[in-house]
């Protein structure tokens, strides 16, 4: 299974920046997804490039602690969305700049499924 | 011995089960895997070699070398022929040939040790030390495993039964126990146990959970578990509950019977969220699935990650935890895990839901996906049923490290009156 991260390249301040987790089975035969949540819970990370944390979608969330065993068919796609108001975890607005975004998917512990870093640009 | 085929192995299982249920608790009763195979081994088929060549004048026994030789035991080295017939359709399915076949000279056939074997079984394993008894094809012996100091008093049983001491093999070995555990099938049902149930699209997705404790409602026998652990959050849908999973050979052990609906006009409820007391419900056992009042099941020690069942907790009392005192929880996913409580009677918003629960407890303690419906409790064996486990913080690793849960005065306030021990 792979899990990719959807973002625009750049964004004006202040605008909210759509993100979108796909969840692919890129496998030939059916794969089994164990999520967390009830809806499933997902996770976006922001930092800056030199990694300082700017925001966590689940930061302080409270999450049902049910076990989703999910059956994914041969190329069946899951998709997760939700937008980054550009505000830290603490409502401040972040400024124009260069950002890393990373999305994960937790499963069963320890396993999770995250992203590669996407770049993310705001412009003034 | 790891080459040794299925008829011993249903041989000595047997044996320790009968072992075994003779002192197991009543936790004890987890499904043997591999059942069904065992059961063929017993009947005699062509993948069995033992019952292929134990016609054979002399058989004393066969087994596969470290190296994947087949070695047959034989009295009289002539019959190798008849061996060679008999173990054709064993070793051709093993991709061998019959010249393959190495021929070892046997001092007892294999009748003869299996009349030991099962002259001794049941005598050694009435012993305090027997661990095993075993015809062994591999040695040509009865095979005795015995506990540490045990040895003497098992040679004694043997000589008294008439059985020649060169003939047997006694070897220490350490006491063999069942393993049950919360994510196997454990009955009588107990709190802590794994629960499925299909979810709205069976197909594609199904749910986990974990039992909270047992509990009585006008007669009903029940189990308390989270609302959220339901086909839906708030209203019955009948949900079906299996335990420990859904199979074709797993019925139904309970049907949900009760969890109030969510509204957005409860006292304290904030505008634009729908709000309960509990995220707990009912599900009422069938007849059929036998349950145990007043236990919840435990693991091996506290936050050590262990799903063994070693026991259980007896639960002698309801009330409430205060802020600072310890709590604990067993669930499906995390096994037992305490904590301290940080916070009482907290509104807390569930993540990407319009839901509200008032009024829950914090505790920072270990949690995992598949722990809902777990219950929270104080003390260490006797111990005080709190409330019911629901949700938890997820850290970057996808572990809760702060849980929250609904405390019992609440459950009892939305599903009425329970007897939980």
């Amino acid at each position: 299974m792979t899990l990719q991260i959807v973002l625009p390249d750049t964004v004006r301040s202040g605008e909210a920046v759509p993100i979108t987790l796909r969840l692919t089975n890129s496998d030939r035969k059916p794969a089994t997804a164990y999520l967390q949540g009830r809806p499933t819970a997902f996770d976006v990370i922001v930092t800056r490039r030199d990694g300082t944390p700017v925001w966590r979608r689940l930061e302080g969330a409270v999450v049902p602690a049910v076990l989703q065993v999910r059956s994914l068919a041969p190329g069946a796609v899951l998709e997760f969305h939700d937008t980054w108001p550009q505000r830290t975890n603490l409502g401040a607005a972040v400024g124009p700049g260069d950002y890393l975004v990373t999305g994960v998917l937790p499963t069963d512990p320890p396993a999770e499924l995250r992203t590669r870093p996407a770049r993310l640009r705001i412009l003034p | 011995m790891n080459e040794r085929r299925p008829l011993q192995a249903f041989t000595v299982g047997v044996l320790l089960l009968a072992a075994a249920c003779s002192d197991q608790n009543e936790l004890v009763a987890p499904t043997q895997p591999g059942s069904p195979s065992f059961q063929a081994a017993i009947q005699g088929t062509s993948d069995d070699p033992i019952s292929l060549a134990r016609a054979i004048p002399g058989f004393g026994g066969f087994y596969m070398d470290d190296r994947g030789t087949p070695v047959v035991y034989l009295k009289n080295a002539a019959e190798r022929g008849n061996a060679e017939r008999a173990l054709a359709p064993f070793l051709r399915a093993q991709g061998l040939a019959a010249s393959q076949l190495r021929v070892i000279p046997a001092r007892y056939d294999w009748a003869q040790l299996e009349r030991w074997f099962t002259q001794a079984s049941s005598e050694v394993l009435a012993v305090p030390g027997g661990v095993f008894v075993d015809a062994d094809e591999a040695s040509n012996r009865v095979t005795i495993g015995v506990q540490r100091g045990a040895s003497a008093r098992i040679r004694g049983v043997v000589a008294r039964l008439g059985i020649p001491q060169e003939a047997v093999v006694v070897r220490e070995t350490e006491p063999i126990r069942l393993t049950a555990t919360l994510r196997g099938k454990v009955r009588p049902v107990v709190g802590g146990l794994q629960i499925n149930f299909p979810g709205l699209h069976p197909n594609v997705e199904t749910f986990i959970c974990s039992i909270g404790f047992n509990a009585v409602r006008s007669g009903q026998r029940s189990f308390i578990t989270a609302s959220h652990c339901t086909n839906h959050q708030g209203g019955v849908e009948n949900t079906p509950y299996y335990q420990p999973l859904q199979t074709s050979t797993s019925p139904k052990i309970a049907t949900e019977v009760s969890d109030p609906g969510y509204s957005r006009n409860k006292t304290g409820c904030p505008v634009g969220f729908r709000c309960r007391f509990s995220d707990a419900s009912r599900a009422a056992y069938v007849s059929t699935t036998t349950s145990s009042l007043g236990k919840i099941a435990k693991t091996t020690g506290p936050n050590n990650g262990s799903v063994t069942i070693n026991g259980s907790f007896s639960i002698t009392a309801e009330g409430s935890a205060s802020v600072g005192q310890a709590v604990g929880k067993v669930g499906r996913s995390s096994g037992w895990t305490t904590g301290k409580v940080t916070n009482t009677c907290v509104n807390v918003q569930v993540q990407d839901t319009d839901i509200v629960q008032l009024c829950q407890n914090i505790v920072t303690a270990r949690s995992r996906a598949g722990d809902s419906g777990a219950a929270v409790f104080k003390g260490s064996s006797n111990v005080t049923l709190v409330g019911i486990y629901w949700g938890a913080n997820l850290n970057e690793n996808g572990v809760g490290t702060i849980l929250a849960y609904s405390p019992i005065s609440n459950i009892e306030r939305e599903l009425g009156a329970l007897t939980t021990f």
